[in-house]
């Protein structure tokens, strides 16, 4: 029985007691005569289909996001404290104060909760695809037996090594999240029937059903509109807990003023250095001046260049022309960014070096490859947020300039661009964000040091920029999962997304002034 | 006290300003405006009415050679200013624009200062030598306007902070800035309350000491209160021109009959 309760099989149930649902309820609906119903037929039909299938579905998606939530924190708590995979050992505690063991285990704990999850889940993985029985399982022993070696070989995924330890945890998991696996679709088919019944037994002449079904609507659109943010929120989860152990395990200060980035692929919890420092350095100075300098050289072209295509396509330019070179400008927006990558590296990488010379240019990737291709990135971005905003200052002001005798140009540089200032400094400063977490092209075009020691002031010296860090950290062979670096990557991001949430947030507020003005 | 004001309009109405001869404008295929001459007298007002569409701001905004800057919009027959003719190729519209100024149907200051907005078009077309010419010119244009006891400690606020009627007059101070001849107002009161629209129409009345105004209005109680001249457009044509009493109390034609006594519109 508990076998057949599974996820999608209850969708599936979920989905044809809707459709039944529609039919029966618009049939029940169609028995009474026309006159003395208050709704149509088919609204008492939606109504059958959004009872039965709206408060389950929720469920389900509910309860497939929690289970996971519960696990871990159930994964937590059935965790032994003086479980050997969590202790440092009396070599590691040597020289180090409570408050440092307690980090320490505290990391070494979320890593064991991580590898026994990813564990359970590759048993459970292995005994589906008929690989082993549970009564195997039961009889595996991690110090005799190669079980990691075993589960790849059955095409499982999981962390490098497996103890005796996390197999007897993962053991405990497994049987709770069953549990849970099997109690959550029983909820959500009950709540499915129950709908059902209950909203075919409500249908009758009296029953306002098109008022029912509006209300579920403006429900399901306020949920749609509700997922989106609860996604930001799940980024900004995801990534906060990762930075908070990075911070606290390097210090905030060590980071966020940190000249110097050389990830040596340290173990989490386990210092190398004499004084109990990572070898690591993992500085954010550099990095966040590689980014700032080449997303200001981007601005430098994009601005101006944008700028001045929205002017001229909006105030100048004819229809004709207008409708050739804003379809071509909107192609230059759809280039994927490796293909601008692609083209910094081979064409104004090697041209930049040969107009400038190779002493200051010693390689063909710098900040100034980097940057002008991502201006160039950049430019139908500008130019078409801009056009937006000079098209909404209104024409009565256009008139009134050019009734007083100024020419288009000056209409242009006394009163429309101050007019659609506050939204061109909004689309500059969305344009600055997009820049900042642009990856692809700075990965090919800026540089590929890992390590780095302080700041490039050249223009044309290679620089590594937050975003290809991240990149280099968590596709490099080098760092495991396990790694300081890897933490660190978790607090760049971090930082990187509230830099840019500080921007969009600044863009939104200065576009929203400039509404006020005209509407 | 009536024949004594029909007097003074009659011995204000002595030269021709603009001269409007066999006009014509196409909007693309549209006839907008189809045949029309009129003569606009020096310092007096001249009020074009008409239902909506029937050309008359079409027909204003030839005056100024603002449909230039419509694509789509044509030209034709001969518009003389003081006999200059003004579609002349050597006449540059923007100096053109200098001379006969626009005041808009929705107030349209410009989102700077209430001095700057004033200074606008003196500073185009270098009309101060100095910051004290400047000075003179936006203040006595500002005083013009009504507008100077109200503003005159707030220069530097900005214009879009007036309420509706003192920014219409802001805009008709902006206008008069750059010392036009003519002012040409389209439907100027339409967005305005109607104490503002009895400031406006008073100002109206003075300006005429100055220049030839020209006003497009939908009000005809407006028309008969401000204009010593009125012309009737209906449907691209120039029905009816004559001395405003003579258009509201003795109309010739039957269709400036049926539009005054409110039967078409």
């Amino acid at each position: 029985m508990g076998a057949f309760i599974t996820f999608p099989a209850v969708l599936l149930l979920i989905v044809l007691l809707a459709i039944a649902g529609y039919a029966l309820g618009r049939r029940k609906a169609l028995s009474f005569p026309a006159q003395s119903t208050h709704s149509r037929p088919h609204q008492h039909a939606w109504h059958v289909v959004f009872a039965t299938a709206a408060p389950s579905l929720l469920v389900v998606m509910l309860w497939l996001f929690f289970a996971g939530i519960a696990s871990n924190i159930y994964t937590n708590m059935v965790t032994p404290d003086d479980l050997v995979d969590v202790r440092l050992s009396a070599q590691a505690r040597e020289g180090l104060t409570e408050r440092e063991i307690d980090i320490r285990e505290g990391v070494l704990r979320t890593q064991f909760v991580a590898g026994v999850r990813s564990l359970a889940s590759a048993l459970d993985g292995y005994v589906a695809d008929g690989n082993a029985t549970e009564a195997d399982i039961a009889g595996w022993n991690a110090e005799q037996d190669p079980i990691a070696d075993r589960l790849r070989a059955g095409g499982q995924v999981l962390g490098p090594a497996v103890t005796n330890g996390m197999l007897s945890v993962a053991q405990v998991v497994r049987q709770f999240d069953r549990r849970v696996g099997t109690v959550g679709p029983i909820i959500s088919l009950v709540l499915a029937i129950a709908g059902f019944v209950i909203a075919l037994r409500r249908i009758s002449a009296e029953f306002r059903a098109r008022v029912v079904v509006e209300r579920w609507i403006s429900g399901f659109l306020i949920f749609a509109s509700t997922m989106a943010i609860l996604a930001t929120v799940a980024i900004l989860a995801a990534l906060t807990l990762p930075s908070l152990s990075f911070f606290r395990e390097y210090g905030f200060f060590n980071f966020l003023f940190g000249m110097a980035w050389a990830p040596a692929g340290d173990v989490v919890g386990i210092p190398e250095g004499r004084d109990g420092s990572y070898q690591s350095a993992l500085g954010f100075v550099p990095l966040i001046w590689g980014t700032l300098y080449i997303s200001l050289v981007a601005l430098l072209v994009a601005v101006p260049l944008g700028l001045l295509a929205a002017v001229y396509l909006s105030e100048f330019a004819s229809r004709r022309a207008r409708s050739w070179v804003k379809p071509a400008l909107e192609i230059l927006a759809g280039v994927p960014t490796i293909v601008y990558g692609i083209f910094a590296l081979i064409t104004i990488g090697p041209f930049l070096q040969a107009v400038v010379g190779a002493t200051v240019m010693p390689n063909t990737v710098s900040v100034m490859t980097a940057g002008v291709v991502m201006g160039m990135m950049l430019v139908p971005f500008i130019s078409s947020l801009s056009d937006d905003v000079i098209n909404a200052v209104p024409q009565t002001l256009r008139d009134g300039s050019l009734a007083i005798g100024a020419t288009q140009a000056e209409t242009v540089v006394q009163v429309i661009l101050p007019a659609a200032l506050p939204g061109i400094v909004g689309a500059i400063v969305l344009a600055a964000s997009r820049a900042i977490g642009e990856t692809m092209i700075v990965v090919l075009a800026a540089g590929a040091l890992s390590n780095v020691q302080g700041i490039e002031p050249n223009p044309f010296g290679a620089v590594v920029t937050v975003t290809t860090r991240i990149v280099a950290v968590l596709t490099g062979e080098g760092s495991g999962f396990d790694s300081i670096d890897v933490l660190a990557v978790f607090a760049l991001a971090f930082t990187l997304f509230f830099i840019t949430l500080a921007l969009n947030l600044l863009a939104q507020r200065m576009v929203a002034k400039y509404r006020e003005q005209y509407d | 006290m009536d024949d004594l004001r029909r007097i003074e309009r009659t011995t204000d109405m002595n030269d021709t300003k603009i001269s409007a001869k066999g006009v014509q404008v196409y909007y693309g295929e549209t006839h907008a405006i189809k045949d029309v001459s009129v003569e606009i007298g020096d310092k007096t007002v001249t009020a074009f009415i008409g239902p909506s569409g029937c050309g008359k701001s079409t027909f204003l905004r030839c005056l100024n050679r603002m449909n230039d800057t419509i694509d789509i919009c044509r030209v034709q027959g001969s518009i003389t200013m003081d006999d200059q003719d003004i579609y002349d190729p050597r006449v540059d519209p923007v100096q053109l624009r200098a001379k006969v100024g626009m005041v808009f149907q929705k107030p349209n200051p410009f989102p700077k200062s209430i001095y700057d907005n004033v200074a606008y078009g003196p500073k185009i077309h270098g009309l101060a030598r100095n910051k004290a010419d400047m000075d003179g010119i936006v203040e006595a244009s500002l005083r013009r306007a009504a507008l100077w006891n109200e503003v005159k400690d707030r220069l530097d606020s900005p214009g879009t902070g007036l309420s509706g009627g003192q920014q219409q007059r802001l805009c008709i101070a902006r206008a008069v800035a750059t010392a036009p001849e003519v002012l040409l107002m389209d439907e100027p009161c339409s967005a305005l309350d109607p104490i503002a629209t009895a400031q406006i129409e008073e100002l109206i009345d003075e300006l005429r000491q100055q220049f030839s105004v020209v006003i497009v209005t939908h009000s005809m109680q407006q028309a008969a209160r401000v204009s010593q001249k009125t012309a009737f457009f209906h449907m691209g044509h120039l029905v009816e021109f004559n001395d405003t009493d003579q258009i509201f109390t003795n109309p010739q034609d039957p269709r400036t009959e049926s539009y005054i006594t409110g039967r078409i519109g």
